[in-house]
């Protein structure tokens, strides 16, 4: 089967998910037994003001109406109006995505700048100190929790030792760059704002290796058993027979094939990352869609719960895709079928 | 070769980094900037006749001015803003406001009647508008809006209420952002799609206050800069105040002692008793105009249908354990339904804790082995910065040792009042925070089940009980009014559904740079009058 026909057959997979997916979430955001008109007008709204919204949000429909509503308005490319931030969802996923894309980039940058060399160094050196102090590290990321490391290095690297900037994703101080595309490195790269680019990538550091810390756990471990595995084959023990150097041994012809799992590795970390990060979000003040989800779930907000889902399922359903495209190109004896 | 090459590019990102500036020069430097850490997540609109939240109406309060006011730290008394005097018709219906001449919006507009008349329209026809039941409980609609509220001339507003209503709790209301004044010739030329303004009015300001909007980011910042054209007042020493969304408690700390933030607001009781060891720092606090209780439904738990057994329930609690241990200090004890600093506040405490007279009340009942009840109690925190969880447990304890079995369902807030308000709760743990400075914003919900508040959700109907409400409610602040209020407590003490458990104090964290911080629960922070070293 060609790429083409392959990608196709994904693309209508993926339209037949994030439809089931829309299906389940409904059903279950009406399961819960809280109102989110009252956790929109507080505790003192008085009932007939609570029955009147009701009504205004068009909340008193039967169910099946609502969903058909619901799907009628998602053809049209409308995806309904957040009942907590009372705007269009499509506004709040535009203001709150870019800010998750950004951070889950700069995360996934220092998850693997972190973790393949780390994972390398310590399957060469296996058993020695690097390979413990490698271990050790990993360990770290994949067992501690996220909030825990960053108030911790919140407090040593901000509060007492001043050398990194606190929460935000720029200084009180600096005049944001217009917006273009939301990132606001981006953004002030492209108009040359020098300035606030420094202060963002500044800002970015500390939430990024937090953030990156669990993957580069992740991606230390499997590049260092990937690795082994790698240089224990036969073809190695031929290269080296032949006089190859060392480096070129390792870098040149066990490195790509080890780095196939890990390929997918950073693939789907990267889709979770993408989902967004409420704790990480939450102590850095980073305005991203995890804490928007979390937001949404508590105030029992249908339509914005809905379209964060859709943004989540569509973007795990692009991540797999590219994850195995990608897969197939760098091992020549995977076919699509 | 690359390999010097890749040193280079280190030592310049190294060097670029060093000399980073910190950002453009402001036009305002810290010195006229004051940044309020505080979680402004709630926001949902900086509309001033939407907002509802805490973050947007003490934002709207800096931007809007109202036709009266209250004094900063003195809520019994409300003193002219908009209107410069005001007559009140014999019956306590018609109230004739006489504007001040001259005073301009931060547009250049100058305030005339008609932006009254606006604003008491906007009010009233907004859609989903969580404030708009402060203006409408009083009998004003999109029906009826233009005879009630009416200009004769430009600098005379006449409201005449529909049915009769507390004078206090209307001019009350009259301060209360809800009716923030608009600049409707601006607002109107910014409708869109028949929104009366409202999506435009979250960007930008239209008021007379003293600041006006920079910016809102949602769950990133509000900013406001001082307005050039604010002409109630001398203009304010502070020119720029940015309350960053900081949602984190710890995070808030830290900012504090390293002066990224001047005023921290959610500090928890532990990090305040430090803050108050440094001597960087002090601690402001101040009654809440707030209070924790825990309700009997007196239909769905059989024991509580008697008078007895609720009181010996409120014998049975250990307040001052609550507030020593639990709150740390952070809470003022209460038992009556008005809170200090509002008028009619009793400041007596019936019921010491007494597990004996608890047991005896009991027996007398007909209860004197026990019963089981279910406590509803939400999964977040109670006021005064302790949670939930921990005060229903505390309960439980105090409860256990006079026999009545608790069973704490800890549940989301949205659930705990989505069964609360349909009265189906048998005890819940919950809170009442101030709508408005009027002790009639208090009795009504505890004392009048005609209002389907409070007392209503318990199953409380008291007809004598809420006459007098009513009664009390249509009083002006004299001592006829206080005994009225006096006689409601006595009889909730004695009869009610209701253990008020405390009163929760407000804390700022607050750094010594800040001189004259003036704060009150209904004002919030007075910017005005603070200065900064």
């Amino acid at each position: 089967m060609t790429l083409l026909r392959y990608l196709a057959r994904r693309a209508a997979l993926t339209v037949f998910v994030v439809f089931g997916v829309t299906l389940i979430t409904f059903v279950l955001s009406h399961v819960v037994p809280a109102d989110p008109v009252i956790a929109y007008l507080g505790d003192h709204a008085p009932p007939e003001l609570v029955e009147k919204v009701r009504h205004e949000l068009g909340l008193d429909k039967p169910l099946p109406v609502q969903y058909v509503l619901y799907l009628q308005g998602l053809l049209h490319g409308n995806l309904g109006v957040s009942i907590m931030d009372n705007r269009p969802v499509s506004r709040d996923l535009a203001q709150y995505l870019p800010a998750t894309v950004e951070l889950a980039t700069a995360a996934m940058l220092v998850a693997v700048v972190i973790g393949v060399p780390t994972g390398i160094v310590s399957a060469l050196y296996k058993d020695r100190w690097p390979d413990q102090l490698a271990r050790v590290f990993a360990l770290g990321g994949t067992s501690l929790p996220v909030f825990y490391v960053a108030l911790l290095l919140l407090g040593l690297l901000y509060s007492k030792l001043g050398v990194l900037p606190g929460p935000g994703r720029l200084s009180i101080y600096t005049p944001p760059p217009p917006h273009i595309t939301g990132m606001v490195t981006v953004d002030a790269l492209l108009t040359g704002d020098w300035a606030a680019l420094i202060d963002a990538l500044r800002h970015l550091v500390l939430p990024a290796f937090v953030l990156g810390y669990y993957s580069a756990g992740l991606i230390t471990r499997m590049t260092r058993g990937s690795l082994l595995e790698v240089l224990r084959q036969d073809y190695v023990r031929t290269a080296r027979a032949k006089g190859v150097p060392e480096r070129r041994v390792v870098l040149r012809h066990a490195l790509r094939n080890a780095l196939l799992p890990t390929v997918t590795v950073i693939g789907l970390t990267f889709g979770s990352l993408l989902s967004g990060a409420v704790l990480t979000e939450t102590i850095f003040s980073w305005p991203g869609i995890g804490r928007y989800a979390t937001n949404s779930v508590t105030n029992v907000d249908v339509p914005a719960v809905l379209g964060v889902t859709l943004v989540v399922a569509l973007i795990y359903s692009v991540v797999n895709l590219v994850v195995d495209v990608l897969y197939a190109y760098l091992d020549p004896q995977i076919r699509y079928t | 070769m690359r390999r010097a090459l890749a040193g280079l590019v280190a030592i310049l990102l190294v060097g670029v980094w060093a000399v980073a500036p910190s950002g453009s020069a402001p036009v305002y430097g810290p010195q006229q900037t004051i940044v309020v850490a505080r979680d402004i997540s709630d926001a949902v609109s900086l509309d001033p006749q939407v907002a509802y939240e805490f973050a947007s109406t003490t934002a709207d309060h800096q931007m809007y001015s109202n036709l009266v006011a209250f004094a900063p730290g003195d809520l019994t008394k409300v003193v002219p803003q908009v209107a410069k005097s005001w007559d009140v018709s014999a019956d306590g219906r018609t109230f004739t406001f006489h504007l001040r001449p001259g005073i301009k919006f931060s547009s250049g507009n100058t305030l005339t009647s008609a932006d009254v008349v606006y604003t008491f329209e906007r009010v009233v026809n907004l859609p989903k508008d969580p404030a708009s039941w402060l203006v409408t409980q009083m009998g004003i609609d999109a029906k009826n809006v233009h005879e009630v509220v009416r200009a004769p001339d430009p600098l005379t507003v006449v409201i005449t209420l529909p049915k009769p209503f507390s004078p206090g709790a209307f001019l009350s209301i009259m301060a209360n952002p809800v009716t923030g004044i608009v600049d409707s010739k601006t607002v109107k030329a910014h409708v869109q799609h028949d929104d009366w303004g409202s999506a435009w009015l979250n960007d930008h300001s239209a008021g007379s206050g003293p600041y006006q909007l920079v910016k809102w980011e949602r769950l990133v910042t509000i900013e406001l800069v001082a307005n050039p054209r604010y002409n109630l007042g001398p203009p304010p020493a502070i020119k720029r105040i940015i309350w960053p969304n900081i949602m984190e408690n710890t995070v808030q700390r830290d900012m504090l002692s390293r002066g990224d933030a001047d005023i921290a607001m959610g500090l928890s009781a532990s990090q305040l008793a430090a803050v108050k060891q440094d001597q960087r720092f002090y601690v402001y606090q101040t009654p809440d105009l707030s209070m924790t209780y825990v309700g009997m439904d007196v239909k769905n738990v059989p024991a509580f249908a008697k008078p007895e057994v609720r009181r010996a329930v409120k014998y049975a609690i250990d307040y001052d354990g609550i507030i020593r241990q639990l709150l740390a200090g952070n809470g003022i004890p209460l038992q009556g339904i008005i809170p200090k600093g509002l008028f009619g506040y009793d400041p007596s405490l019936p019921f010491k804790h007494d597990p004996q007279k608890a047991k005896a009340l009991l027996q007398e009942a007909g209860y004197g082995n026990g019963f089981t009840a279910d406590l509803l109690a939400s999964t977040g925190s109670a006021a005064g910065g302790i949670s939930a969880g921990d005060l229903a447990a505390k309960i439980k304890n105090d409860l256990a040792a006079v026999g009545i079995h608790v069973n704490i369902r800890q549940v989301a807030s949205d659930e705990l009042y989505k069964t609360y308000r349909a009265q189906k709760a048998q005890m819940v743990l919950a809170n009442w925070s101030v709508d408005y400075p009027d002790p009639d914003d208090f009795a009504k919900p505890f004392g009048d089940y005609t209002q389907k508040s409070l007392c209503w959700r318990l199953q409380y109907y008291n007809d004598p009980l809420a006459k007098l409400v009513e009664e009390a409610g249509g009083m002006q602040n004299t001592p006829q009014r206080a005994a009225l209020y006096k006689k409601i407590n006595d009889i909730l003490y004695q009869d009610g559904p209701f253990a008020i458990l405390y009163q929760p104090l407000v804390s700022l964290a607050v750094s010594k740079r800040i001189k004259h911080l003036v704060f009150d629960p209904v004002n919030g922070i007075d910017f005005l009058s603070l200065t900064k070293q």
